[in-house]
């Protein structure tokens, strides 16, 4: 039987369905506009192993243009940012008659703002790199040619560098502190959230990459190379690579564990990297990559180690660790880790797992670990906590029993520590604050002292989730306080231990993790290997996934 | 009954407009190559867009995903118009790419130069080809022109006023 009230459009219900077909309609088109901007570890990935097949065809045709004949010293050609990852970088190619050994003098806008080195070696055969240019403006290089006979011939070009990637445009950094005749000479590396830059002295921006990489570069002053990691900060793919400031990349090794907070090269070349495994907690293991073979030949589980339910809290139980830390001990046979969820700093064997101290709060180990525990000595202690990026100092005090460390301590959970009675100065308890701290660690006596800090009188910059701290090699210490918790500002330092005296300071307008100060280039960053193949240890089946993509 | 005719009326409109507002440009076929000042020049492709849009996710330091939009207008009443280009160098020499010898002309003969910082671009994942005289290999990515709406809609030529010769590319669709 036929509803009479039964209209042939029933339009309550038309409605809803244009509705909802409107509604999918702009999903789809809304998916078409963002799809191609969507920004992931996945794509991080795929752009690498593209880089690695363009860059094949950028070497061949520089190769050409070299064997061209055309380029001289007094014409040569000159390329900014060749391989499209260095904007401020430039290459100048040409050939001379007899072999010659240049020197490149980037003119500053003040002596401090100059940038010079040497290519090792007389050729004939010229890839002179350029690092340092300003951003979007012409900057003075100088060259300079001796023959062997000790003739000096020098000409001038002015290289002229494109604005900066919107993403860094607004990047600046503001000197509140400089003593330029105290300050250690070099340029200030900083890791940001998704790139690296070289800030010089004036606080003027000389480097930076324009691949998009994760937040942890290997950089320390002295290395040998620039170790950069894309994809996955978890468990999934991640890919290291080794590339000079230019941007020509050299090797590249693939890893299943992520990468997470840190990579440190040993003495024999290999990384120790942190990550994590695909189970039910994260950022708990470390694992070495064999860089001669790109094979991944040790694996440490931190489970295996550390007790899990120590200090458990619900927000913290899968990510139990935190590890942010891994230092290869080479005279030892012995690593230093960091667990910031645990706030613990820990030597252990590296074959057996077995500690050699842990310092730490006393609270909630199992009697096991009583043995290994860092008795607290002095007048004046805190525990580190929530610490970041502790560091081996050389021997300071002559003693081969102790072993100093100089850590970010954050001091997230300081002042809940109630157990051990704390000495601190007047006013510090009423603030959270983050330092520089410096523990000396007696190894025989299994005793921990708190020999020097700098920031707990600073709360202006509290740093409650990243950090870091760093011996140079002039003898002072630099550390980087990222402001995030306030508006995304991180604040560089440099202080002279021996007086407390702040050399450096500066404000900059982004979120940093790691600092270092250093001459910008390395011996990489000289020898181009143009022509060379890519050192690629990525698996086929890994290559043929993201070219799928 | 009139309500909801009326409803059906918005919702028909609206639905047009979103087609219309979604619709990608009609999709240009690239050009010849032209050769000028030891410079092979293409247009692969070109688009006008009144607006671009992107969101990125950012990975927090503790795991959490954020998404960033970003959005880029020209000013009221104008396009980007967006080209992408190959720009392959032929000859060795020093030659180079010169972008203040490069400019679009529309149907009135109006000519409009390279948008002054089009450095934007990149956060919308559209490479860029970077605004420095060029002096070495396969530059390949976009450019950017801002133009009046009406122009676009117009017959637009893209002019390189080489040393050697002029030449011009016509945008087709």
């Amino acid at each position: 039987m036929e509803d009479p009230n039964r209209r042939l459009w029933d339009y309550p219900q038309l409605m809803k369905s244009l509705l909802a077909i409107l509604a999918i309609i702009g999903i789809f088109c809304f998916s078409r506009i963002t799809a191609r901007d969507r920004n992931d570890w996945e794509q991080e990935i795929k752009e690498v192993l593209n880089r690695i097949k363009i860059q094949e065809d950028i070497d061949r045709r520089l190769i050409e243009e070299m064997q061209s004949g055309l380029y001289t010293f007094e014409n040569p050609l000159v390329i900014l940012d060749p391989y499209d990852a260095s904007p401020l970088s430039a290459l100048v190619v040409f050939r001379s008659e007899e072999p010659l050994e240049c020197s490149v003098t980037i003119i500053g806008k003040d002596t401090s703002g100059d940038i010079g080195y040497t290519i090792p070696n007389f050729r004939a055969e010229h890839w002179i790199p350029v690092y340092g240019l300003y951003p979007d403006q012409e900057t003075c290089v100088r060259l300079e040619a001796k023959t062997l006979d000790g003739k000096v011939m020098s000409m001038a070009q002015r290289i002229k560098t494109d604005s900066l990637p919107s993403v860094h445009a607004n990047a600046s950094m503001t000197i509140r502190t400089k003593q330029p005749e105290k300050r250690q000479k070099g340029l200030y590396l900083i890791s940001f959230s998704d790139s690296e830059m070289a800030f010089d002295s004036n606080g003027d921006i000389r480097w930076l990459q324009s691949i998009e990489t994760g937040e942890i570069a290997l950089f320390k002053e002295g290395t040998r190379r620039n170790i950069f990691s894309v994809g996955s900060t978890r468990f999934g793919d991640a890919l290291l690579f080794e590339s000079s400031l230019l941007g020509r990349i050299h090797s590249v090794y693939y890893s299943p564990y992520g990468v997470h907070h840190d990579i440190q090269e040993g003495k024999n070349g290999n990384l120790l990297v942190t990550g994590s495994f695909d189970r039910d907690t994260i950022e708990d293991v470390i694992y070495e990559i064999d860089t001669a073979t790109g094979m991944i030949s040790r694996v440490i589980d931190l489970r295996k180690i550390l007790p899990k339910n120590r200090n458990e809290q619900p927000k913290t139980k899968r990510d139990w660790l935190h590890l942010n830390a891994v230092v290869w001990l080479d005279e030892e046979e012995t690593m230093l880790i960091s667990g910031r969820n645990q706030s613990i700093v820990m030597e252990f064997y590296r074959d057996s797992g077995i500690p050699q101290w842990i310092l730490a709060d006393h609270q909630g180990w199992p009697i096991a670990y009583y043995p290994y525990l860092l008795k607290p000595v002095g007048l004046r202690f805190d525990w580190p906590t929530t610490q970041h990026a502790p560091e081996v100092l050389p021997d300071v005090d002559n003693n081969p029993n102790t072993m100093d460390i100089l850590l970010f301590d954050n001091g997230k959970d300081r002042l809940q520590h109630d157990n051990f009675p704390i000495v601190r100065e007047k006013g510090e308890i009423a603030e959270a604050s983050s330092r520089l701290a410096q523990y000396r660690v007696n190894e025989k006596e299994m005793t921990v002292e708190l020999v020097w800090q700098y920031g707990s009188a600073r709360p202006d910059l509290y740093s409650e989730i990243r950090g870091d701290a760093d011996r140079l090699s002039s003898g002072h210490y630099i550390g980087l306080f990222d402001l995030e918790g306030s508006d995304g500002r991180s604040v560089v330092l440099e202080i002279n231990p021996s007086n407390g005296e702040t050399v450096f300071e500066a404000e900059i307008n982004r979120d940093g993790y790691r600092v270092e100060c250093r001459e910008l280039i390395t011996e990489g960053d000289l020898e181009l290997e143009i022509g060379a193949p890519v050192r690629n240890f990525v698996p086929k089946g890994v290559v043929e996934k993201y070219d799928s993509l | 009954m009139i309500r909801y005719r009326k409803t059906l009326l918005c919702v028909i409109i609206s639905a047009i407009f979103l087609f219309t507002a979604c619709k990608n440009n009609e999709e240009s076929k690239p050009s010849a190559i032209h050769t000028v000042d030891a410079w092979a020049i293409q247009i692969l492709h070109w688009e006008a867009a009144s607006r671009l849009n992107a969101t990125r996710a950012v990975e927090r330091y503790n795991g959490t995903q954020e998404t960033i939009a970003h959005e880029e207008k020209p000013k009221e009443g104008d396009v980007f118009l967006l080209i992408e280009l190959k720009l392959e160098k032929q000859n060795f020499g020093n030659t180079t790419f010169d972008w203040e010898r490069l400019y679009l002309e529309d149907a009135k003969g109006v000519q409009y130069n390279r948008h002054s910082n089009d450095s934007f671009l990149t956060i919308y994942r559209l490479p860029r080809i970077k605004a420095v005289p060029l002096t070495f290999g396969n530059n390949s990515g976009y450019i950017c022109f801002e133009i009046p709406e009406l122009a676009s809609k117009r017959a637009l030529t893209l002019v390189y006023k080489g040393i050697e010769r002029i030449i011009r590319i016509p945008l087709s669709s």
